[in-house]
């Protein structure tokens, strides 16, 4: 959690003192005569109108003027100037003693670098195309006009790279139907793996059919949308049947309420994907039906219509836990946390609810607090289990199920077997900065080219 | 404005004993939705228990499954406004049973209730042991001459065998960060077996276990033979594997290889002091970092953006340090810092590096640094959330094997181990 107020920065900026500006350097490329600027004829923008560069030593900025570059304009045309800081320019040199452009990381040792390093000169190509800087450690930068203007500093280029980052402004509202997507058009084409990675992270949910249904499927489909499965304490991945002695209330035939798994993590996994390895639909399984809830939609509905439980639900922690034994031996988690977590600017963005494993002791909590708290998950679970938010459907033999476990909650109807039928789900998860990565990978493949994704 | 929170670690749960021959009163308050018990001989001593959590509660086969130790009562069936009809409390079998208007009735055992009650003392409490031990600074800049700290040094054997000496060793990294296992062996299969003692190496998109060496192609600078900056692991990734075993399989012969680590919430500490302009920066600035590139037929690009200091701060404003994310070479060169405030983020950077690196602002600075050249079978497990490390530049062969553990599995052994051994604070 952390909180970044405009305000702070501003303030801390005022109260330091200003370094004493040392020059303020101007400095004109190299023009042609101003007697041919008299005549039109002479001016081709490209090789004839030059850069304007200057830097201010007491701001730690560089300026640089583009000369504008439409067809037929004139040396007097030019781009609104360019703002860069000079330690960030100096940080971002691109030079191989500085960057290694394989990995787009910086190999400039940071105990070398002298944040405040002042320049000894700055000069732009006589084409526009270049603009080379000087140090005063003896260091030159070159950065291509392209490249600075992907990097704008202009309040509107960091809004849209800050866009692009945003974690809700890509969060849609779900319909009451999955969204379906096939297995085998997954595995084998990466538009459509690329699609599939997008839509989970837009709404949180969908549904793969016709998936093979060999106990190894899972594991392969993992490795696909993210390298690899991310295991957890009940194993590389769990299976879904009833057990007779049950380490976990999900190796039960009851009712499972709506939850979101590994709740007793502080650090838990993202993406929940659930096979479904046999579920018949002869009428052997009575009941099972799968039962998913969106939790953004409801911490969005109550923020409107129950500010004070919705606020209880920020900021009242609860103690989940998680006793027993599986595929780490002994184990014993505990992971303190509000149900809806706020990040940096105010947006839900995770939801950690579980009541199994909601422990009992909450003594941390003031006792004038826990009947608001109460109330509060009353009315949150409520709210998840009716539409909008719900959305109720039987797991089908070669179904798989994928869920974001920061935002969707998920339960299951209770289930009766009849004669020999089998319920058999195989569960795993993978990580979301896998998928991610995933995805900038494969939209860069797309895209055909290196370039940087803005 | 923040108010310091504490850094010593907490005391030992008080065990109330109150004798239920003792007069003890119970009363239910239906406004307030509370039940107290009182002990006639020590008014002070109030025990509250909230109808709601109550309820909740309920011990019984159907709202409690005793066989997985987890509720089983729904939330829809649960109604936070059910009230008490009667509360009768029994002397013979220290008992109070509460009559619900829902038609149940639930029993719990006083010395259950002692150990859950609500009240003043325990209200924000950290429930020791049961959560993260607070970290011990390795040095206190508040201080004029600082104790010199020595990493704990354990036999690999040792940790393998003695479930004490594996609680003691968990103990130690929790409040300092930092613990040396020697005579592990060189075999990389050594850095797994540590893991699955402790619960399963984490994988990552660098596989379950990483190698260190200096390489013809270096994919970064970690693997050339040159001095580092500090920095903690995996940094571009949204919460980072907190824990890091790194084993030394083969050291370099000549000089050079030492493995260095600092404290980062010492220094953080220092910065708060000295520049608290910067620390504020350095809490609140968000940091986007970055790790791309191809490993094998498998390409990658994480990207995660954190506050290089993170702070865990509760509603009455009390904090503590949480997290240290900091890495020059993966500090994406794309960052969504307001023009205005670029130099000075810079400068705060820099002036954390600073006090990491020993070069710090003031002249009277307790070093928060420790320099080690691990052998070859020498392991290092260590904090990856809160110590930086690095190393000095080196010649001829030198390998590390390593891996990651997350904290919530580390502190689970630490915990059932502790029950195990019926070590340390009862809860």
């Amino acid at each position: 959690m952390h909180c970044l107020h405009s305000t702070t920065l501003k303030s801390a900026f005022s109260r330091l003192k200003l370094l004493p500006g040392r020059w303020c350097h101007r400095l004109f490329s190299r023009s042609l005569s101003s007697a041919s600027s008299k005549s039109s004829a002479w001016h081709r923008p490209d090789a004839s109108a030059a850069a304007a560069v200057s830097v201010d030593e007491a701001r730690r900025t560089l300026s640089v003027t583009w000369p504008s570059s439409a067809q037929g304009s004139t040396a007097s045309h030019w781009e609104a100037a360019s703002l860069f800081p000079l330690a960030w320019l100096r940080d971002s040199c691109q030079c191989p003693t500085c960057f290694n452009p394989a990995t787009k990381s910086r190999t400039l040792h940071f105990k070398d670098f002298n944040p405040r390093v002042p320049v000894r000169s700055a000069s732009v190509s006589p084409d526009s195309s270049t603009l080379t800087v000087e140090w005063q450690d003896g260091h030159r930068s070159s950065y291509s006009r392209q490249w600075l203007q992907v990097r704008s500093f202009t309040e509107s280029a960091r809004r849209r790279r800050g866009e692009a980052l945003a974690f809700t402004a890509r969060k849609k509202q779900w319909s009451q139907e999955l969204t379906e997507f096939d297995y085998s058009e997954l595995m084998s084409k990466d538009s459509v793996l690329l699609e599939l990675l997008h839509h989970l992270d837009c709404f949180g949910c969908l549904l793969v059919r016709q998936s093979p249904t060999e106990l190894g499927t899972l594991p392969k489909f993992g490795q696909r949308l993210a390298g690899f499965l991310a295991p957890s304490n009940y194993g590389h991945s769990f299976e879904v049947k009833s057990k007779s002695d049950p380490s976990n209330a999900a190796y039960t035939s009851g009712y499972l309420g709506l939850h979101i798994d590994q709740s007793f993590y502080s650090r838990r996994p993202g993406v929940q994907i659930l096979h479904c390895i046999s579920q018949p639909t002869d009428g052997s399984i009575q009941g099972g039906e799968s039962l998913i809830a969106d939790g953004f939609q409801a911490a969005a509905i109550m923020r409107r219509s129950h500010p004070d439980h919705f606020q209880a639900l920020t900021t009242l922690p609860i103690d989940f836990n998680d006793y027993g034994s599986d595929f780490v031996g002994d184990f014993h988690f505990i992971n303190r946390e509000t149900v809806l977590r706020l990040n940096s600017i105010g947006e839900v963005d995770r939801v950690t609810f579980s009541g199994h494993s909601r422990d009992y002791n909450q003594n941390h909590l003031e006792p004038e607090k826990v009947q608001l708290l109460y109330e509060a998950l009353k009315i949150f679970y409520e709210t998840l289990s009716k539409p909008p938010c719900i959305i109720k459907h039987k797991m089908q033999t070669g179904h798989m199920q994928l869920l974001d476990n920061r935002r969707v909650l998920h339960g299951r109807l209770a289930f009766n077997v009849i004669g020999t039928a089998e319920r058999f789900l195989h569960g795993g998860y993978v990580e979301w900065d896998e998928v991610y990565s995933r995805m900038r990978r494969l939209e860069e493949a797309a895209r055909g080219d290196a370039r940087e994704a803005q | 404005m923040l108010r310091f929170g504490h850094m010593a670690l907490p005391g030992p749960l008080k065990r109330f004993f109150c004798s239920i021959a003792n007069a003890t009163t119970v009363l239910l308050n239906p406004t307030e939705r509370v039940i107290t018990i009182k002990n006639a001989t020590n008014e002070d001593k109030k025990m509250h228990f909230p109808l709601a959590w109550l309820r909740d509660n309920c011990p019984c086969p159907v709202c409690y499954s005793a066989s997985s130790e987890l509720r089983n009562l729904k939330m829809m069936d649960f109604c936070p406004r059910v009230n008490a009809v009667s509360v009768q409390m029994s002397e013979q079998s220290e008992s109070m049973t509460v009559s619900w208007d829902d038609g149940h009735s639930s029993s719990y055992r006083l010395e259950w209730l002692r150990a859950v009650a609500f009240g003043a003392d325990t209200a924000g409490r950290q429930r020791p042991p049961l959560t993260r031990n607070r970290p011990v600074l390795w040095c206190d800049a508040s201080k004029a001459t600082a104790p010199i700290w020595q990493p704990k040094k354990v036999r690999f054997e040792h940790i393998m065998k003695s479930d004490a000496e594996l609680l003691l060793t968990l103990l130690e990294l929790e409040e300092r960060g930092l613990v040396l296992i020697e005579d592990c062996g060189v075999d990389s299969e050594v850095v797994k077996n540590i893991c699955k003692r402790l619960s399963f190496p984490r994988t990552t998109h660098y596989g379950e276990t990483f190698e260190m060496r200096a390489e013809a192609k270096p994919r970064n600078l970690g693997y050339t033979s040159d001095r580092l900056d500090f920095h903690t692991d995996l940094p571009y990734m949204h919460e980072q594997p907190g824990v890091q075993a790194l084993l030394c399989q083969v050291q370099a012969s000549g000089p050079g290889g030492d493995s260095l680590f600092a404290d980062g919430f010492s220094a953080a500490e220092h910065i708060r002091r000295s520049r608290p302009d910067l620390f504020r920066l350095l809490t609140t600035v968000p940091v986007r970092f970055r790790d791309r590139g191809q490993l094998a037929d498998r390409r990658f690009d994480l990207v995660a953006t954190h506050a290089t200091i993170e702070l865990d701060c509760q509603p009455d404003g009390e904090w503590c340090y949480r997290r240290v994310h900091f890495s020059n070479q993966q500090r994406d060169l794309l960052q969504a810092w307001p023009l205005a405030d670029v130099q000075l983020i810079y400068d705060a950077l820099k002036a954390f590096n600073d006090v990491i690196e020993g070069r710090d602002i003031s002249s009277d600075s307790s070093k928060v640094q420790l320099q080690v050249k691990l052998r070859s079978g020498e392991m290092a497990l260590f904090d990856n959330s809160r110590l930086l490390h690095s190393r000095t530049g080196f010649s001829g062969e030198r390998q590390l094997a390593g891996a990651y553990l997350l904290w919530d599995e580390v502190l689970s052994r630490r915990r059932t181990l502790e029950s195990q051994l019926q070590i340390g604070r009862q809860d």
